[in-house]
């Protein structure tokens, strides 16, 4: 059995992915039971830090498993390591039993893309012989745990990177987070046609390419006129994430493990109906 | 604190209206001026709640659409243009017909169908 692929991504940053992208693993690891990889392709590392914590994922880093070692050696050479080696297990400081590992990045994770462009192109590569590289990796790396998860959620970067193409290129899904005001629209507009060809070159239709409004201030008219429009127009998540001072301090990495109620207190309730939803959306029931 | 504080001048108005005739005949007109403008704006809100002025475009016949705005008192069509921010530079008259509401209404929204789908185009 095979994991769902999701990629949670947007072309413009700060929307809320990698929230959404920690939210979800947690909640569907610790209270759905599902066994759950986290993949971080943004050299920012939130997500790492957000699931790790700042000491694991120095250690992490020292111990030489992170997404930039992994695709360090097929850049550079070296002894091969297997993908799986590269892999936190058992991440998150929600308590309880649960299967939440993850591939931490590091800032130096920026530097492998240009490297190898360096190292490839002088080869004799093109652009798009790379990217394609980079996707059967991306690929291989996958297919080697597959039986070990029934998801697997890659956290992208803002803008677009060639790790963030290859992930879009071999996942099922791809949820997109989103403000509802009008730069985000814009945003949404740009980033779509590339989710939906990624979707079309495998016979994918478009209802595999979700909306989900984050960061929803109730009080604003602005947010209700285009959360109103953006339903109307795309596939959007009956959740909608709101603006709220519980989620921005759930990111932060507590020594002391706790409940999902106690780290997200008041937006307990939400996160678990995105987590329900998303759950059906993906068909993981 | 301000609770306090409305509370206290609360009662000095109750006590004052109990008293002076000519006081509480002013204090009754004004209060049912403000319960009607309130009533009327709760109206209103709840009236141009389920209408959105671009999905709404989008889904009906011009005739539909248009009917759906006569439909509307001129405090509603103001209330349409402010919630959906179809007056981005403020250049409605405060003395604007509602037929003159209405059309601008219709006009944004038009203009922003167009420039959305030329924005799917691009
Ligand atoms: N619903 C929310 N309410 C309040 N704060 C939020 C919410 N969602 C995210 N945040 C905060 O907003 C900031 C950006 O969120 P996040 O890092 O998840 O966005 P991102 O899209 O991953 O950003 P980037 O594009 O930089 O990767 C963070 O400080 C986060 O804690
Ligand atoms: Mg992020």
């Amino acid at each position: 059995m095979s994991p769902r692929t999701v990629s949670v991504v947007n072309m413009k940053g700060g929307v809320g992915k990698s929230t959404t992208v920690a939210c979800l693993a947690e909640t569907l690891a610790a209270e759905g039971g599902l066994r759950v990889l986290v993949i971080d392709l943004d050299p920012q590392s939130n997500v790492s830090m957000m699931l790790a914590g700042q000491d694991r994922w120095i250690e992490l880093r020292n111990g030489r498993r992170t997404i930039d070692d992994y695709f360090d050696q097929y850049v550079y050479g070296g002894e091969p390591r297997f993908f799986r080696e590269f892999i936190a297990p058992g991440v998150s400081d929600i308590a309880g039993e649960l299967t939440l590992d993850l591939l931490i990045s590091t800032p130096e994770f920026r530097n492998i893309e240009r490297h190898a462009m360096e190292k490839w192109i002088r080869q004799g590569f093109d652009m798009q012989q790379l990217a394609q590289r980079f996707s059967r990796l991306t690929h291989s790396a996958i297919e080697s745990v597959a039986d070990s998860y029934d998801l697997v959620l890659f956290d992208c970067p803002p803008g677009m990177s060639m790790f963030a193409e290859a992930a879009i290129g071999l996942s099922e899904f791809i949820v997109i987070p989103t403000i509802p005001d009008y730069v985000s629209r814009l945003g949404i507009f740009a980033f779509r046609k590339r989710a939906i060809r990624a979707m079309e070159q495998r016979r994918f239709t478009e209802d595999r390419i979700w909306t989900l409004i984050t960061k929803f201030e109730a009080a604003s008219s602005l947010h209700v006129s285009e959360a109103a429009l953006l339903k109307d127009q795309f596939n959007v998540f009956e959740t909608v994430i709101p603006q709220t001072e519980h989620i921005a301090r759930a990111a932060e990495w507590s020594d002391v493990k706790r409940s999902i109620d106690r780290k997200y207190a008041g937006a307990a309730p939400v996160i678990r109906r995105l987590a329900a939803e998303f759950r059906e959306r993906v068909g993981l029931i | 604190m301000m609770d306090r504080t409305l509370s206290s001048l609360f009662k000095v108005i109750e006590d004052e209206a109990g008293t002076n005739a000519a006081f509480a005949a002013r204090l009754e007109a004004s209060l049912s001026r403000f319960a009607e403008d309130h009533v009327q704006k709760r109206r209103a809100e709840d009236r141009v709640g389920s209408f959105h002025p671009l999905i709404d475009y989008r889904k009906s016949a011009p005739a539909d659409f248009a009917a759906r705005l006569d439909g509307f008192s001129p405090v509603e069509l103001r209330l349409i243009i402010e919630r959906h921010h179809l007056d981005p530079s403020a250049t409605l008259k405060s003395r604007s017909s509602k037929k003159a509401l209405a059309e601008f209404i219709l006009t944004a929204a038009r203009a922003r169908a167009e420039r959305d789908a030329r924005l799917f185009e691009y």
